[in-house]
């Protein structure tokens, strides 16, 4: 034992004499082509992490720092790299915590800047997805996921761009080929435009954005409305998505938030949150027609449309009853069944089959899975890291769900706290929000992905990737 | 898409009232109708804002105080002392950026309030407003949205008899130097809450939790300091008539209306979730607004809240000091005998409104999850306090005043014949049953407007009716635009005193595209028959000649994009002879831009319409212009309808 420490202590000098000369000779003048970039990973920066920052890991279990790839892989808990993004690597995060030797720090932060590549120059993930992105509204940050590989693979922080750390990114909407996706800023009030390089192309003014929907068929994103204005107007948007021009169309309710449109871009639909009505809107004449929901006071959140089109269901916010509706007629849709869930039904999601239906029940801290024909409940999911869920999404095979939970009581509890000047843990106000991995076919929760702050509306490319 | 090209069928009939008058009196002719009017019609526009033109009867037989005010749908009132003159003023925002000022006056028959601006001291205050004085130097300062969301200071540099405000920060900050931010659908407020002299600002977050900062410094501008996220552990999260809340019926003394806006209670088959699951009965997604008043007269500031998911106001009594708040107690709704309810999102103020020594409460509905359309007319509450310190609904229209809830229309026509105008006033849906748009009707007797029967036509939503004599027949008839079903035409059937507009086609005409028919009729090319313009959602024009007669019309399609007249949105075209050159110039309303003016440079029989003259209206959104005479002085006057429901006159020169 003795002598395995004298040999840990022996090679941990080495290291930081290594790390130090490697670091003196990068933070010193540089000649020209000389930088911290000339770091190696096996040959330099691998040791580092595997002898000072993995140990600093005590809560992740099945972390493998072997080798480049298995790193990448991060935990059974998540990554510990996000490329591009020391800030919010967990590997810096920790190591900063610790107070660990800054040239380490120093070394290890450099190269997650500069993409975590491998020695060959590789970057993590940049021929990875399908993605899946999140909008963490209480960040200013969209955090991207690997549905392959269920971990953050980057993160996109709107300050970079210009934008406040009050953006309030709230719902996302994805090409179904992953090529493009498109955020709305409710603090900003904005909708932006990315190329799944995560570069910003596109932008567009609008108040109070809230829900997106994107039709590949007329190729069209629709825009609702958020409730982040006294009276917002009672229009919902239609975007041309090359030039991001914005024709806006009366759907004669207050506050149209939920909205969505058929797979064959024929139809958009939208509700107020303050009226029982959904407004039908015709996409290529733009006629409405207003249609009444009954029941009592839904104040209805968000559609799920079949993945045939030919139903869709709604949940209401106040009155937690589940709208089962059939679009025989789509201009004249009609609630065939009204279920009282209850728990505060959010944004629903069809699974691939068409058959069954994600609901994240905000209020119970709970994931109901229903039947799509008569809406009888199969599961209900709830567990670590399902803590007022909001968003939901399927990987475009159909084997994992994925639920984004706000966790603004904090119900569920990220694996590092931070600590306090008097080394108290605390609850993690920046980081605290979660992405729930379920099993499509057992419903249980296989990975909680931790994500920043207040996630909310989700969504992620619909087609599944062919190989190149 | 549809053709571009549309013919509606001919008519039959063959006189044209319209077409039988001077022509250098013609343009009257669509603004007003047939008759006398037509012919005092054309002259300089008016200019001067007018409350009370002339009496304006209720059904009850009363008139109404401030007839056309302009109309609510979203109140923010504040009631305060602004001129120090012992009684309180009042403010009430109703749209973005402007805030309306009444000067209370104490006259015999008790308080009045008068009208003195649309948009006080022309203060740009975004979507809210709070008079305070954040300075300590015995006036009230000014608090406002910089959009969005952060906060804007006006520093009061008159005095506290004659108040005049001056910009001394368009972001305020805290003490780290950060901007200020609050969720602009959340009305924050201010006041000393512990009594130290120094002011505390209050901000409710969508999660229903309230947050504290206090001023460090107020000069030159105040600096606030985060003292609390999580004011005295205040959770809005009560809900009446929710699963797991107090039913309805278990509410105290609610008024008549209640069943209005109250959920029907806990869905019949329960909660799901409810066994196993831990529910939370928190409200997210919110607006909210909040007041501070001491109700109960222990020298400490009680908090009042509404929320965009509560249908009443809710009462947090403050159980501590006035140096030690304490405002943990159970909120409660309020009035406590007899609890507010209303489509939800209240916006409370406090103030002694009867001068009867005590405090009453004036809350305006802004319209949350309870079905705002309900309260679209009736959104002012005032609830009177009396000796017994119990409050009683005096009115849920305080500043009575006509009001056919949302987006109004009006037009002014002399429907019986009688040679004077009467006043038609159209809306985007009815309050009660929400189906369709409903009509209101004023007749001028004798120079008072009284309520009668509206003609009644098929169901649409946002009627927009243009009279006109199309068959020749000697009386008006209409063609009525709706929202989303094109132009009616009714023809009336009647005679001209006693009319009977029997439908003779809906979707006679459909626009090539886009909603809100907005039809009017002019006899654009001295053809001595009535073609046809209508303005429409996306802000251009419409333009119909009459390829017929003006006894048998046929509307032919011309253009979508008339002159190339874009207003922004919701145009509304309406015609009248503005410099008093014989023909016929061109006002549109809009959403947001106002009226506009399009002189016609050219001709009675070959207009050509100029570049866009910005009338100097302070005008609502949605503005509907209507010129006529309706107080028969032979001037040109305008009543303008618009997004709040109301009317607005402006007298002629």
């Amino acid at each position: 034992m003795r002598r395995n420490f004298n040999q840990r202590v022996l090679k941990k000098a080495v290291l930081l004499c290594a790390l130090g000369g490697l670091l003196t000779a990068a933070s010193a003048p540089r000649a020209a082509g000389q930088t911290h970039g000339d770091a190696v990973f096996t040959r330099d920066v691998l040791p580092v992490i595997q002898e000072i920052f993995l140990p600093l890991l005590t809560e992740d279990t099945g972390l493998d720092a072997s080798s480049w790839e298995a790193l990448m892989r991060g935990s059974d808990q998540g990554e510990v790299v996000i490329p591009f993004d020391p800030d919010r690597s967990l590997l810096i995060e920790r190591g900063v915590a610790a107070g660990v030797d800054p040239h380490a720090l120093a070394l290890a932060r450099t190269w997650i800047e500069r993409g975590a590549q491998n020695d060959d120059g590789q970057v993590p993930y940049s021929d990875g997805g399908p993605f899946l992105y999140v909008c963490n509204q209480g960040s200013a940050v969209l955090s991207v996921i690997d549905m392959e590989a269920n971990v953050v693979v980057r993160t996109v922080d709107l300050r970079d761009f210009g934008f406040s750390e009050n953006a309030k990114p709230h719902h996302v909407a994805v090409t179904p080929d992953g090529a493009f996706w498109f955020v709305s800023l409710i603090g900003e009030h904005a909708i932006l435009k990315f190329n799944r390089n995560n570069e910003l192309i596109g932008q567009a003014p609008f108040e109070a954005p809230g829900m997106l929907a994107f039709d590949p068929v007329l190729e069209r994103l629709y825009a609702g409305r958020s409730m982040s204005a006294v009276n917002p107007p009672q229009r919902i948007g239609i975007i041309e998505p090359d030039s991001m021009a914005v024709e806006e169309i009366d759907v004669f309710h207050p506050r149209p938030h939920a909205l969505n449109v058929t797979p064959d871009g024929k139809h958009v639909f939208s509700a107020s949150l303050g009226v029982n009505q959904i407004a039908v809107l015709d996409a290529e004449s733009l006629d409405i027609e207003l249609v009444s929901v009954p029941g009592m006071h839904h104040s209805l959140v968000q559609f799920a449309i079949a993945p045939g089109g030919q139903s869709m269901i709604v949940g209401g916010h106040m009155s937690g009853d589940v709208l089962l509706i059939d679009l025989a007629e789509p201009m004249q849709p009609k609630v065939t069944r009204a279920l009282p869930l209850g728990g505060g039904p959010w944004h629903p999601s069809f699974l691939p089959g068409g058959d069954r239906v994600v609901f994240p029940a905000k209020m119970a801290n709970a994931v109901a899975i229903l039947d799509a024909a008569d809406g009888s409940q199969i599961a209900t999911i709830s567990g670590p890291g399902v803590a007022e869920p909001h968003g939901s999404a399927t990987r475009p095979d159909g084997r994992y769900i994925y639920v984004s939970s706000n966790n603004l009581n904090a119900a569920f509890t990220p694996r590092y706290q931070e600590t306090t000047p008097e080394g108290n843990e605390t609850p993690n106000k920046t980081r605290n929000g979660s992405v729930a991995v379920i099993d499509a076919n057992t419903f249980d929760i296989v990975k909680v992905i931790e994500v920043e702050q207040y996630p909310t509306g989700i969504g992620a490319q619909r087609d599944v990737m062919t190989a190149p | 898409m549809r053709p571009r090209m549309h013919r509606s069928r001919p008519l039959s009939l063959l006189a044209l009232l319209c077409g039988s008058l001077p022509a250098a009196l013609l343009p009257g002719c669509a603004a007003t109708g047939p008759g006398r009017a037509a012919e005092q019609a054309a002259g300089p526009l008016p200019a001067t804002r007018v409350i009370a033109p002339f009496e304006v009867y209720k059904g009850s037989g009363e008139t109404y105080a401030y007839p056309f005010l302009g109309g609510f749908n979203m109140p923010r009132p504040q009631l305060l002392d602004i001129d120090a003159d012992g009684d309180q003023d009042l403010f009430v925002q109703e749209r973005p950026n402007a805030i309306m000022f009444f000067e209370r006056n104490n006259a015999a028959e008790g308080p009045a309030w008068t009208w003195r601006a649309d948009k006080y001291e022309a203060l740009d205050v975004g979507e809210w407003y709070r008079f305070a004085d954040l300075d300590g130097d015995g006036d009230f300062d000014l608090l406002a949205e910089q959009p969005y969301s952060h906060m804007r200071y006006y520093k009061n540099v008159g005095t506290a008899r004659e108040a005049r405000f001056a910009e001394a920060a368009d972001t305020l900050r805290d003490a780290a130097g950060a901007p200020v931010f609050s969720d602009r659908q959340n009305i924050p407020n201010v006041t000393d809450i512990d009594c130290d002299g120094l002011p505390d600002l209050f901000i409710g977050r969508i999660d229903g939790t309230v947050m504290r900062y206090e001023a460090t410094e107020t000069e030159p501008v105040p600096v606030f300091e985060v003292v609390t996220e999580n004011f005295e552990d205040i959770r809005i999260v009560a809900q009446f008539g929710q699963p797991g809340m107090p039913a309805p019926a278990a509410l105290p003394n609610i008024p008549g209306d209640n069943e209005m806006f109250m959920n029907d209670g806990p869905s019949p088959g329960g909660d799901l979730f409810a066994d196993g699951a831990q529910i939370r009965p928190d409200r997210l997604h919110g607006a909210n607004t909040m007041t501070f008043a001491d109700i109960d007269g222990d020298e400490d500031q009680d908090l009042f809240w509404g929320d965009f998911f509560e249908p009443g106001l809710l009462y947090i009594e403050n159980t501590g000091a006035c140096a030690r708040p304490r405002l943990r107690a159970t909120p409660v709704p309020f009035p406590v005998n007899d609890p507010l309810q209303s489509s939800g999102y209240n916006a409370p103020s406090f103030g002694d409104l009867d001068a009867d020594g005590d405090m009453d409460l004036l809350a305006g509905v802004l319209g949350g999850a309870f079905n705002p359309n309900k309260t679209a007319q009736s959104n002012l509450y005032m609830y009177e306090q009396r000796g017994d310190k119990q409050f009683t609904l005096r009115t849920t229209r305080f500043l009575d005043q006509i009001d056919v809830g949302s987006e109004s229309y009006p037009v002014l026509v002399d429907l019986d014949a009688d040679g004077d105008e009467d006043l038609l006033v159209a809306n985007k849906i009815s309050a009660e049953g929400g189906r369709a748009a409903t009509m209101t009707y004023f007749e001028n007797a004798d120079g008072a407007y009284r309520p009668g029967e509206a003609p009644a036509f098929f169901p649409a939503y946002h009627y927009a009716p243009a009279f006109g004599d199309l068959d020749g027949d000697g009386d008006l008839d209409l063609l009525l635009g709706t929202w989303n079903d094109g132009i009616a035409w009714y023809r009336n059937e009647g005679a001209p005193a006693a009319p009977n507009f029997v439908l003779q086609q809906r979707g006679f005409i459909r626009l090539t595209r886009g909603s809100h028919a907005t039809p009017t009729l002019v006899d654009i090319d001295g053809d001595n028959d009535l073609d046809l313009f209508a303005g429409e959602t996306s802000g251009t024009i419409n333009f119909y000649r009459n390829a017929g007669t003006a006894t048998a019309p046929v509307f032919e399609f011309v253009s979508d994009n008339y002159a190339d007249i874009d207003v922004g949105r919701r145009s509304v075209p309406v015609f009248v002879d503005a410099d008093g050159d014989g023909d016929a110039d061109l006002i549109v309303g809009s959403e947001q831009e106002g009226l506009l003016l399009f002189r016609n440079e050219g001709s009675r029989t070959t207009p050509r319409f100029g570049e866009r003259e910005q009338l100097p209206y302070e005008t609502p959104q949605a503005a509907v212009p209507a010129f006529g005479d309706p107080d028969g002085d032979g001037r040109l006057e305008l009543v303008l309808g618009g997004y709040s429901g109301g009317l607005l006159y402006f007298d002629g020169p």
